[in-house]
């Protein structure tokens, strides 16, 4: 989660940064997997006298992966620009007004999951893009629940 | 009473569910380099793609229905573990057997077939694997259910009346029962795993040995089998053990780990073949209440197959530095050999350049092991601290990409 660092740090349970060694000169393994994972029933980030990125964006490691926007401007009234990372939690049931990656027409599309009166659309943030009416014929998945997303500031 | 868990066509369906666009169609993916189908989506089995055909050796008509995939073993372990992190929250103990299966304790679970479905589901939604389970009261009869459950729409078989549950089940598919077993059985009538739970066990051991007398007993509800010494399937070697005592130094792990890559290793190449892949795990002991737990687990792609124990032992050993953390304490670690092939079936790389006098000097160190007990003669690497071996590269020509585990990588989604 930490941007500075390479290591999305879901693996260490008492949540310390300084715990993690330094990723530095590994070329057959350059980046450090989001292995490992913690129980989620386990109150792994408990006793811990730090701030974690983890422990505030990651609810259910086992079940959390992070994927890149590539919107367009179609979400950014949600907050949500082009190049930012979502993360999103698959153990989540989508209820109304939640941002959901959706499974749509054969491809992966970020969302507003809207139900009205027994009708789903599937809305964006942006006035130029209209909501997609669901018919009862048509196919919609949840793949997943957007619990945060983020981006770089400095530099980017 | 045992459950065993498996992913079905698991390299396949993870590539689904990062790649929608996949599902419902003839999916493969390839071995190192492009060599061999090791995994097949449903639809490919019913184009007739066989486990381990060559690509080469597919018709043309048949491959242009075909998606290709090539093995993506940073991705296929990375949803591996999340399986098994799954499991560990719902049963009471766990025993990863392979990189897709797991054999999970049934120990004081009450409504034993209600937890399986439960697992199945939530592997299903939090990972988006589906998985079979498989119940019996011995190892031998919980993989049978798993391989019944298969062709059942609900996924979960338990096995209580074994002669009538196996009284189709070909005895060459029976767990322990190898095809030359199966092939003499075969030509003494005994045909199905039902025939072979009747056949008089005094003549069964004096004929066959020890070893099918114990999976007999298996299969007639007598557990024999331990865990750890189980092998698993022939797409893998998982070497596998309990440490004596709990390991918290960065040194004793890695040591631990080499002597089971070495003897992993060993297994390899008595039974001439070369893996194409390594994976490393580590665990913390779940019985141990109150401690931190930790199971990182790793897996890894070569760019030529090797059956060279010194590259394997230095690549297990940069996955153990990148996934030791200080302050557990370690009960157990595993090897596993990945993508194994026969090795005048794979292709090497033409810019590699294969080390010819490896075979020989690989066979003397195995002689020399077998005349003077495991372990008399051996490499240094776990102290001698090698450096990972170089980034070859490698040819796979559809690899997806490492979702998971690289930032760089990452879905993009509209």
């Amino acid at each position: 989660m930490s941007l500075p660092s390479p290591a999305p740090k879901l693996s260490a349970p008492d949540g310390r940064a300084a715990a993690a060694p330094a990723p530095a000169a590994r070329p057959v393994i350059p980046h450090l997997a989001a292995c490992g994972f913690p129980s989620p029933a386990e109150d792994h980030y408990g006793a811990c006298d730090e701030l974690d990125l983890n422990q505030r964006c990651i609810a259910n490691p086992v079940a959390t992966y992070f994927v890149q926007a590539d919107a367009g401007v179609s979400m950014v009234e949600f907050g949500i620009f082009p190049g930012d990372t979502l993360v999103v939690d698959r153990s989540i049931t989508a209820r109304n007004g939640d941002i959901v990656l959706a499974l749509y027409d054969g491809g992966f599309l970020v969302k507003q999951w809207h139900v009205q009166g027994g009708r789903l659309q599937l809305r964006s943030g942006h006035p130029d893009h209209a909501p997609i009416q669901i018919g009862p014929e048509e196919e919609v998945e949840v793949w997943g629940v957007v619990t945060w997303s983020f981006r770089k500031q400095y530099r980017r | 009473m045992f459950a065993l868990v498996d992913g079905n066509n698991f390299y396949a369906s993870v590539e689904r569910v990062w790649q929608p666009e996949l599902r419902g169609k003839p999916v493969i993916v390839l071995s190192n380099n492009d060599g061999c189908a090791i995994a097949r989506s449903q639809e490919a089995k019913a184009l007739g793609i066989k486990m381990g055909q060559p690509l080469h050796q597919i018709p043309p008509e048949v491959r242009r229905q075909l998606h290709v995939r090539s093995a993506n073993f940073a991705l296929y372990g990375d949803m591996s573990a999340r399986v098994v992190a799954v499991l560990r929250d719902l049963f009471p103990a766990v025993e990863v057997y392979s990189i897709d299966e797991s054999f999970c304790d049934l120990a004081g679970v009450g409504d034993r077939l209600a937890l399986a479905a439960h697992a199945r589901s939530r592997i299903l939604q939090w990972v988006g694997v589906p998985c079979c389970v498989g119940i019996g009261v011995t190892k031998t009869l919980a993989k049978a259910a798993n391989k019944l459950a298969k062709s059942t729409v609900d996924g979960v078989v338990e096995i209580v009346d074994p002669l009538e549950q196996l009284r189709e089940f070909p005895v060459d598919d029976v767990w322990g029962v190898g095809p030359r077993f199966a092939a003499r059985l075969g030509a003494e009538g005994i045909l199905t795993a039902a025939d072979l739970i009747r056949a008089d066990a005094e003549t069964l051991r004096a004929r066959y040995g020890v070893v099918l007398a114990r999976t007999q007993l298996e299969l007639r509800g007598t557990p024999c089998m331990e865990l750890e010494e189980a092998e698993a399937d022939r797409q893998q070697i998982v070497v596998s053990r309990s440490f004596g005592s709990e390991v918290t130094a960065r040194e004793d792990l890695a040591q631990s780990v080499a002597t089971f890559a070495a003897r992993a290793c060993e297994k390899l190449r008595a039974r001439s073949l070369q893996a194409g892949g390594l994976w490393v795990w580590l665990n913390t002991n779940p019985f141990r209440e109150g401690a931190a737990q930790y199971h990182p687990s790793r897996s890894i792609a070569f760019p030529v197959s090797t059956t060279d124990t010194r590259q394997l032992l230095g690549v297990a050993r940069a996955m153990v530095d990148s996934m030791w953390r200080p302050g557990y304490r370690y009960k157990k670690a595993g090897v596993g050999l990945l993508d194994l092939s026969r090795g005048s079936v794979a292709q090497g790389d033409l810019f590699a350049g294969a080390d010819v006098r490896v075979t020989p000097l690989m066979e003397v160190l195995d002689q020399a092991n077998r005349r003077f007990g495991r372990g008399a003669v051996g490499f240094a690497s776990a102290t001698s601290r090698r450096g990972p071996a170089p980034a070859w590269g490698m040819k796979q020509s559809s690899l997806s990409q490492a979702f998971t585990t690289r930032w760089d990588q990452l879905l993009r989604v509209k």
